[in-house]
């Protein structure tokens, strides 16, 4: 009998091409990422990493890459998430130069393909791939376009950058696979905020990459709205470094596509390191979403925060997967982890899967799930003032996700990141 | 103003409240007093409508309006306010944006019309300088990380905000320290006029001498089994509820 071909090459291996005038090593990224997705192809429910992600869908869907210069056709582009914040527009994958405002920060914000050549870009794109990060190795042989960002040694971006993911997808099912090259130098600080947006109509697979080094001392806040539409697809990676006394903080707040996968994976590279990843997701209907997270305290003092809080609902389901790893050397490391979830029906699921690897001695890890009903006392509290039960639900509701916004250091950027999230409740302007 | 005759109120099909009769007449100042688990949080949940206090046998009328048969939100709309004995935590939700939904839901309902952003503020800021509160407090969500004397202060607080006809108090004293009690019973004192009415539960003659009720009761195996004026609370205070409950079938 003849082997079974691995799910989803068939699919996916049109759109893979050589392409001429890129340096050297990066037709040679872009071909072991083909050869490494050609050999597995798209991780099954058997591959621990995806164990409750499916990407059959996927498979299925045989999404064409979205052409260069497409007539997609756009409404008005939303207005800034954050006051004084540059913006990078990406239309189906594609940087729009005529769409975004670089104004102050042409020199820390270049077109991956203009940076191309230095050193610190393919030191970053060239870093190890994991097997279980097949996607990710997708995007590195696919990829179209993307943004070089970086941050000089001691310096701070002069603007906070949003980048905009604009999706218009046409008649027929689209993909793309932008990437990211991010590098903030030693105690240099940058505010990035990404925003995906699409209509509620139209199929679309976005799978993003971003290689991320928060050098020594260096504070990245990094926060993400994903508002994508009702039939897109949206998978997204990110591998950060962070070095010694750095800080990388990380929030994102998932409200759409119909699929979505939000991946982190950091490393604490040096002494006095934090990261910090929180989310808050609300799901309805047949949404499906993942966030999964792998940190490792590779030095010492290295502390860890993670809050998820979730609202599903409808035959929603959602998916969190934690894996902590404490390095030997990685004495007095402080890891916590808390995936919270509200189910507010019956057919709502979520599967909660925490892991802790712990080769320390002397650490403080924990690590606590929760799921269940919406908080009764709660409810009646408000409702006693005479908040009708239903709006009373609704702020029940955006309390259990707000908290997880907590971590998040910046208060300008969680406070537009709930923004979004009361405009989804229908909650908009209570603050 | 306050009537209520008869209550039967079961938990669990446990029952709490056993034949409870009382009424506070429009203008006057009410103190329930009664050993631990006698009922008095039963009785005040009961009147604000949380689920899971079923009411088998009585009635309970606010302004003549049956209360039994109405939503939480309904009763607060009726102009019924329960200051409780444990204010619960809303992480996530902020002070500020917790008052000016209710004030604004509540007026909704009275048919007054919302109040514009700005009114809202001066009104927020009277009342906090009433009663000593900094307004950093409302920017925090709601009770999360207070102190127990900052709890009460904000039930006060919402008191004041939300100008209910009738007001419940469970032991809003507990916790206070010796300034808050005067500050907070000042706050409810000058909420008090002859088209209100209170219901002050307390432990301690302590409080009464701030807040001077019309009437003393003492609840017990869930009824009201003694009522008399202030002195009641004194003799307690020195006597204990022995003399009381020797009287009171089980
Ligand atoms: N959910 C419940 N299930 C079963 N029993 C309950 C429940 N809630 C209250 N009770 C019982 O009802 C009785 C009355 O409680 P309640 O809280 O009304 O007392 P209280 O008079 O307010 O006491 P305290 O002075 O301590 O505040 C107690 O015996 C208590 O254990
Ligand atoms: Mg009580």
């Amino acid at each position: 009998m003849a082997a079974k071909e691995p799910l989803g090459v068939a699919a996916f291996a049109p759109s893979f091409r050589e392409r001429s005038g890129e340096p050297e090593w990066l037709s040679g990224l872009r071909r072991d990422g083909f050869a490494r997705f050609s050999e597995g192809g798209l991780p099954t429910n058997r591959d621990e990493a995806w164990k409750y992600t499916s990407l059959r869908p996927i498979a299925r869907a045989k999404y064409e890459p979205a052409p260069a210069n497409d007539d997609a056709v756009l409404g008005d582009l939303p207005g800034l998430m954050l006051e004084g914040s540059a913006r990078a527009v990406f239309i189906n994958g594609r940087l729009a130069p005529a769409l975004s405002d670089l104004e102050g920060v042409t020199a820390y914000v270049l077109p991956l393909a203009d940076a191309l050549g230095a050193d610190w870009v393919q030191a970053l794109l060239g870093r190890q791939v994991d097997d279980a990060q097949v996607m990710y190795a997708l995007n590195a042989a696919l990829f179209d376009d993307g943004l070089a960002i970086r941050v000089p040694d001691g310096e701070t971006m002069p603007r906070p950058l949003e980048i905009l993911f604009v999706a218009a997808p046409g008649e027929r099912a689209l993909m793309w696979h932008p990437r990211m090259a991010i590098d903030i130098g030693e105690n240099a600080r940058a505010t990035i905020i990404e925003r995906h947006i699409g209509p509620a109509k139209g199929a679309y697979l976005a799978n993003h990459g971003a290689d991320i080094r928060v050098a020594d001392g260096a504070v990245l806040t990094h926060a993400k709205a994903q508002l994508e539409g009702g039939e897109g697809r949206h998978l997204a990676m990110a591998r950060v470094s962070i070095g010694e006394g750095a800080i990388y903080d990380n929030f994102v707040l998932t409200l759409g596509a119909a699929l979505s996968r939000n991946e982190v994976a950091t490393s604490l590279n040096g002494s006095d390191s934090e990261v910090r990843l929180n989310g808050a997701y609300m799901l309805n209907d047949r949404q499906h979403a993942d966030h999964s997270s792998r940190i490792d305290h590779l030095a010492p003092s290295t502390r860890s925060r993670q809050v998820y809080s979730g609202a599903i609902g409808g035959n929603a389901r959602g998916v969190f997967q934690g894996h902590i790893v404490v390095d030997q050397i990685a004495q007095k490391t402080d890891g916590h982890q808390l995936n919270r979830a509200l189910l507010l029906s019956d057919h709502a699921e979520i599967d909660s899967k925490p892991v802790l690897e712990i080769y320390a001695d002397d650490v403080k890890c924990s690590h606590g799930a929760t799921a269940g009903d919406i908080d009764d006392d709660q409810l009646f509290y408000l409702r006693a003032r005479g908040i009708p039960a239903e709006q009373a639900r609704l702020l029940v509701v955006r309390g259990f996700l707000a908290a997880a916004a907590e971590g998040l250091g910046d208060e300008a950027v969680r406070s537009i990141m709930l923004a979004e999230l009361d405009k989804a409740l229908g909650l908009e302007g209570i603050e | 103003m306050l009537e209520i005759n008869n209550l039967h109120v079961d938990i669990d099909g446990k029952q709490i409240i056993n034949g409870l009769t009382l009424t506070v007449p429009a203008g006057e100042v009410h103190a329930v007093m009664g050993p631990n688990g006698s009922g008095k949080s039963t009785l005040s949940y009961t009147l604000a409508g949380r689920d899971g206090y079923e009411a088998t046998d009585g009635t309970a009328t606010l302004g003549g309006a049956d209360l039994l048969g109405l939503d939480p939100e309904e009763r607060a709309a009726l102009g019924l306010f329960l200051a409780f004995q444990y204010p619960v935590e809303i992480p996530g939700v902020a002070g500020m944006t917790f008052v000016k939904t209710a004030l604004n839901a509540v007026r909704t309902a009275r048919g007054e019309g919302e109040l514009s952003a700005l009114d809202f503020l001066k009104l927020v800021r009277a009342r906090l300088k009433d009663l000593g509160i900094d307004e950093a407090m409302l920017k925090r969500p709601v009770n999360a990380g207070f102190s127990g004397g900052e709890k009460k202060r904000n039930e006060v607080l919402q008191m004041a905000l939300l100008e209910p006809k009738f007001c419940i108090l469970d032991e809003t004293d507990s916790g206070l320290d010796i300034d808050a009690l005067k500050i907070v019973a000042d706050g409810v004192n000058k909420m008090r006029g002859p088209e209100r009415g209170m219901l002050v539960i307390t432990h301690y003659q302590r409080l009464l001498d701030y807040i001077k009720p019309d009437k003393v009761h003492v609840l017990a195996k869930g009824r009201i089994v003694k009522t008399g004026g202030p002195e009641l609370a004194l003799e307690l205070e020195e006597k204990g509820y022995g003399d009381v409950l020797a009287g009171v079938a089980a």
